[in-house]
């Protein structure tokens, strides 16, 4: 375990620290799919609105969460589950493809936010708050609802009328479980999860 | 018939969706057939606005669901999802569906104008759902984790990225095996979930998440330590060829390359017929022109 100066910030590299990626961030990434799978789809299941949206998905807080911990390797992990929880869930493949690049955004924005801003994945100050709630719950799920409803449009699945209901579903239902589970995962779980090796500082290690 | 043979039980092949008989004629195929029928049949849906061939293509499904012999109860699990889509497709189009100037007008509430055009629309979008979603059913109603990481290496994608692929499809079964730990765990603690208003269920079940990570978390390590005491490197062996035994168990034969050719033909087919026909055009259905005479629109 990485002894933690208080001075330093925890993305900061410390003197003689080496950081490679390893076989640890290929067991991250495929239980993190996992996990995002398992959240995915039973959210999904539960409060369906069509084409994989729903009205709550709480696998939106293991794409941001694990974005914010694990950089690319979680960026990549959240946006690939979403294949298998949307094709659980009874999504066409294509759609869920199409899906790929909101996805990509809804974990990449809060872990590129963190790093260029040296934001506390513990949430300990002010900023940390306000950081995660604009980069994590709503900057990035609006960029994910407007790419998601523009495909959706664009396969036309959806009308120009009917992108208002599509696109907040998407944002509600994204938004709050981000805010509520992003928030209790990061409270939990990241004073445990900057100590492991798993942990990115940078993108891959 | 030998009775005791007749009586026992079906033996069966755990699939990503559940389980399929070991003498389904799915199996005799080289497993890459199975992806390759994702890829390719799911674009047909695409293709074709016209109702009646989305409906060939549904029966079609259908009787290869049957043929593969897929257990029914696969698709009975959908059947809430199905209808599910179709309120929301139908409630979509229907009352948020826009009016253009031409519209048949068929009732009016309020703001809320009724059209042909836009109910004719839900029915073509929500038969070409239908027809997407049986294709993504079926596959993972024959395919096993096995299949996939059999056809990543088929196409030569590299060691390193099909094995995380197929340790994230091992993850999610083990992720499942947690999750009901965790459930278990709460009944053991008098919690009734079928109690709990749904509102609750929703919440109790987000909630699952934070023991899921971290349960995640710490099976990290485990799988991280036995990749390293198997000297797994990220670069893959250098200057030798990893043996493949699984992919040496399978051939890719003549009817597995009829089976793709077929595909591959029918989808060159509806392509032709897409861009340069307007056979497969809403326009062109007879059913939706008898549904618009009934309701008075032709």
């Amino acid at each position: 375990m990485a002894p933690l100066t208080k001075s330093a910030s925890v993305w900061e590299v410390l003197e003689g620290e080496i950081r490679k990626p390893g076989t640890v961030h290929i067991a991250v990434f495929a239980l993190l799919i996992g996990v995002g799978a398992v959240a995915g789809a039973f959210g999904s299941i539960a409060v369906p609105l069509g084409y994989g949206v729903t009205g709550f998905w709480p696998g939106v807080a293991v794409q941001a969460v694990g974005g914010i911990w694990f950089g690319m390797w979680g960026v990549l992990a959240g946006a690939l589950f979403p294949f298998i929880s949307n094709s659980l869930a009874g999504a066409p493949l294509y759609v869920s493809l199409a899906y790929f690049p909101a996805n990509f955004i809804q974990g990449f924005l809060p872990a590129w936010v963190f790093r260029a801003f040296k934001v506390d994945p513990r949430l300990k100050s002010a900023k940390d708050w306000a950081h995660f709630i604009w980069s994590a719950v709503i900057v990035n799920n609006f960029l994910g609802a407007l790419w998601a409803v523009t495909v959706l449009q664009w396969f036309k699945l959806i009308t120009v009328s009917s992108v208002p209901l599509f696109f907040s579903g998407w944002v509600i239902g994204n938004g709050v479980p981000a805010l509520v589970f992003g928030i209790i995962l990061l409270k939990a779980l990241s004073p445990l999860v900057i100590r492991h090796r798993s942990f990115c500082k940078g993108w891959w290690a | 018939m030998d009775p005791v043979k007749a009586s026992a039980p079906k033996k069966m092949r755990r699939t990503l969706l559940g389980y399929l008989p070991v003498e389904s004629p799915i199996h005799a195929f080289h497993p890459i057939i199975k992806t390759f029928f994702l890829l390719i049949i799911s674009v047909y849906p695409l293709l074709i606005d016209n109702p009646e061939w989305n409906i060939v293509g549904i029966v079609a499904m259908f009787a290869i669901f049957f043929l593969s012999r897929v257990q029914l109860s696969i698709i009975k699990f959908y059947t809430t999802i199905m209808l599910n889509i179709f309120w929301i497709i139908f409630i979509a189009y229907t009352f948020f569906g826009g009016y253009t100037p031409g519209y048949h007008v068929i009732a009016r509430w309020g703001p809320i104008l009724i059209s042909w055009e836009n109910i004719a629309w839900a029915i073509t979008v929500y038969l070409k759902m239908f027809f997407a979603i049986l294709v993504i059913i079926y596959f993972l109603s024959v395919s096993r984790e096995r299949d996939v990481i059999l056809g990543l290496r088929w196409v030569r994608l590299p060691y390193v990225i099909a094995y995380m692929i197929g340790l994230a499809f091992r993850s999610i079964g083990l992720s499942l095996i947690d999750f009901n730990t965790i459930r278990e765990a709460e009944k053991a603690r008098a919690l009734d979930l079928k109690a709990l208003p749904l509102t609750h269920k929703i919440k109790k079940f987000g909630l699952y998440i934070v023991p899921l990570v971290a349960l995640a978390l710490r099976r990290t390590e485990e799988v991280s330590n036995a990749l390293d005491s198997r000297g797994f490197k990220f670069t893959g062996l250098r200057g030798y060829r990893r043996t493949d035994y699984l992919l040496s168990k399978y051939r890719f034969q003549s009817k597995d390359a009829a089976a793709l050719g077929l595909m591959l033909a029918i989808l060159a087919v509806l392509t032709y017929f897409r861009y340069f026909t307007p056979l497969l055009t809403g326009q062109s259905s007879a059913l939706l022109r008898l549904l618009g005479s009934w309701m008075g629109v032709y």
